[in-house]
C-alpha cells in the first residue's frame, strides 16, 4: 500500500515528526506503569491459579483429584480415620514440575481441600524440591523474599 | 620570565586538557545512564533503579564489568587494525573537543586562562575533519573483524557518513560566510556583534545541520551501520569488553562534539539569548560556561528524545533524504545566504 500523500505544508515543516516528538514528550512526564518486582509485587486476580495447596483437615482421601489430573502429578494415600467411615490423607505429594495449573483438581474436589493459592514464586534450586509433601502443601512453601 | 612562559603555555593547557577530559568522560558515562533513564520515561518505565539511589552508580558498575571482561579477539581478525579501530574513534572525538569554546576566558593569578584549549584560525574546519575521521573507525573496525555483519555495517556506515558530511559542510559554510571566520571563538564573537544567535539568521541551515548531526553520529533514526535488529550490532559485532566500551564512549563523545559544534555555530556558544538587548541582561547571572553546558545538554537530550520517538529509516530512504533533499536544500541555502550577504554589503556601501 503506498503511503498516504501528505500536504506540502506537512512535508516542508516536518509536522508529522514534530507531532511524534510532542507525543513522546507527553509520555516522558507521565507516571510509570511498571512494578519494581522484587520490591513490590503486582496484585493478582482472585481467580489466579498459583501454586497448589491442600487443607489436610478437610481432605477425605477420595482420590478424585488424582484421577482428574491430566498430568498425573498428584500422588496420595488414604488411611481410615478415628471416627467411623472417615478417611484422611496419610501421604500427599504434588509434583509442581509436572503441574500445568489447569485447575481441574480444584474443581473436582468435593470438600474444597485442594486449591490454587495466589502465590507464583515457586522457583527452587533442585527439581526434587518442586515435589511438595503434605507439610509444605499445608503450610505453603517457604518464599525467599528479596531483602534490599 | 621563563617560568611565566612555562606556566602560560605549559601548565595551563595541561590543566585545561585534564579538566575537559575528566568532565567529558563523566558526561559520557552518565550520558549512558541519562539515555537509559530518558528512554525509560518515554516508555513509562523507571529505567535503572537497582545500583545505588535511583540507579546512580549504574555507570560505575557497567564500567567495572566491562574492564573485567576477557579480552577477546577473533582468530581470523586483522589484529593490529582490530586494536586500532576503537582507539581511532576515541582519538578523533576527544581531539575535536580541543577547539570547543566553553566561555570567554578569565585572568587567574595574573595569567590569561581562555576557556578553550586551542583557538585555531581553522577551528571549524579542524573539528569537521576530526569528526569525519570517525568513519575510519567504523570502516576499519568492520573490515578487520573479518565477519559478514560488521562488514555490511561498515559499508553502510561509510556511505552514510560520507553522504551526510556533504550536506553538513554546506550548511556550515553558509554560517561561516556570515561570521567571516573559521575560528570557534570568532564565530561566537560574530554572533555577539550581530546581536542574534545564528539559528535565527539560518533557520533552514539549522534544521539541516541537526538532521545531519544525528546521521553523522550514527544515532537513531539513522543508526543503520549499527542496526541491532538487522545486523546484530553492525560494525562492532565482534568487539567486546573494553574495546566495545571504547566504541560506546566514542559514540557518546561524538555526540558531545556535535552538540558543542551546534551550540557554537547556531546557539551562540556561551552568550545569553539576544546578547545585545538590555531586556535579557538579567540572564548574565548565569556565567558563560554554564550557558554553553546548558545548551549542550539540550542537544544531548534531543539526541535521546528522537531516539525514543522515531523508528529507523530504510537504507534507500536514508540515501534519498541525504542526496535528493538535504544536499540540494543546503546548496540553495548557501546560494541565498551569499546573495543576501552581497546585498547587505552593497547597501552598507
Amino acid at each position: 500500500m503506498p503511503a498516504p500523500e501528505r500536504s506540502l505544508l506537512f512535508r516542508v515543516f516536518l509536522i508529522d515528526l514534530l507531532i511524534g516528538l510532542w507525543t513522546t514528550l507527553k509520555y516522558t512526564f507521565k507516571p510509570n506503569v511498571t512494578v519494581q518486582y522484587p520490591k513490590e509485587r503486582a496484585a493478582v486476580h482472585p481467580n489466579f491459579r498459583g501454586i497448589l495447596r491442600v487443607d489436610d483437615d478437610k481432605c477425605i482421601a477420595c482420590f478424585l483429584c488424582q484421577k482428574a489430573c491430566p498430568d498425573n502429578c498428584i500422588y496420595l494415600e488414604g488411611e481410615k480415620g478415628l471416627s467411623k467411615g472417615s478417611k484422611y490423607a496419610a501421604f500427599f505429594y504434588i509434583d509442581h514440575a509436572r503441574c500445568m495449573f489447569c485447575g481441574l483438581c480444584e474443581e473436582v474436589c468435593p470438600v474444597d481441600a485442594i486449591y490454587h493459592s495466589i502465590e507464583f514464586a515457586g522457583a527452587t534450586y533442585s527439581r526434587a524440591d518442586l515435589v511438595h509433601d503434605l507439610e509444605v502443601l499445608h503450610k505453603g512453601h517457604a518464599i525467599v523474599h528479596y531483602e534490599r | 620570565m621563563s617560568t611565566e612562559l612555562l606556566i602560560q603555555y605549559g601548565v595551563i593547557p595541561i590543566i585545561q586538557i585534564l579538566v575537559v577530559m575528566i568532565v567529558v568522560l563523566t558526561v559520557v558515562a552518565y550520558g549512558v545512564y541519562a539515555e537509559r533513564k530518558i528512554l525509560a520515561f518515554i516508555h513509562s518505565r523507571l529505567g535503572p533503579m537497582r545500583v545505588g539511589p535511583w540507579g546512580l552508580f549504574q555507570p560505575i558498575a557497567d564500567g567495572l564489568k566491562l574492564l573485567m571482561k576477557e579480552d577477546l579477539r577473533p582468530s581470523v581478525a586483522d589484529s593490529l587494525i582490530f586494536v586500532m579501530a576503537p582507539a581511532i574513534l576515541m582519538l578523533a572525538a576527544f581531539s575535536a573537543l580541543t577547539m570547543v569554546p566553553f566561555g570567554e576566558g578569565t585572568t587567574m593569578f595574573g595569567y590569561e586562562v581562555p576557556y578553550v584549549i586551542a583557538d585555531v584560525n581553522i577551528g571549524i574546519l579542524a573539528m569537521l575533519a576530526l569528526s569525519s575521521l570517525s568513519v575510519y573507525a567504523v570502516v576499519l573496525g568492520g573490515w578487520s573483524s573479518n565477519s559478514k555483519y560488521p562488514l555490511i555495517g561498515a559499508l553502510r556506515g561509510a556511505a552514510q557518513m560520507v553522504s551526510y558530511e556533504v550536506a553538513l559542510a554546506f550548511t556550515v559554510v553558509a554560517t561561516l560566510m556570515i561570521a567571516g571566520t573559521m575560528s570557534t571563538v570568532g564565530i561566537v564573537e560574530a554572533q555577539r556583534e550581530l546581536g542574534a544567535w545564528f539559528f535565527i539568521l539560518q533557520p533552514v541551515g539549522f534544521v539541516i545541520f541537526v538532521i545531519c548531526m544525528v546521521a553523522e553520529t550514527n544515532r537513531l533514526p539513522f543508526d543503520l551501520p549499527e542496526a541491532e535488529t538487522e545486523l546484530v550490532s553492525g560494525y562492532f559485532t565482534e568487539f567486546s569488553g573494553m574495546r566495545w566500551a571504547f566504541y560506546m564512549l566514542g559514540e557518546y563523545a561524538a555526540m558531545i562534539v556535535m552538540s558543542c559544534l551546534a551550540v557554537t555555530l547556531y546557539l551562540g556558544g556561551w552568550l545569553r539569548p539576544f546578547p545585545n538587548s538590555e531586556l535579557t541582561a538579567f540572564l548574565d547571572v548565569i556565567p558563560g560556561p554554564l550557558w554553553f553546558v546548558l545548551k549542550g545538554f539540550m542537544f544531548m537530550y534531543f539526541f535521546m528524545w528522537i531516539r525514543g520517538t522515531y523508528p529507523r529509516y530504510r537504507y534507500d530512504q536514508l540515501m534519498t533524504i541525504g542526496w535528493k533533499v538535504l544536499i540540494p536544500i543546503s546548496i540553495a541555502n548557501l546560494f541565498f545566504t551569499g546573495i543576501i550577504i552581497l546585498l547587505v554589503q552593497a547597501a552598507a556601501g
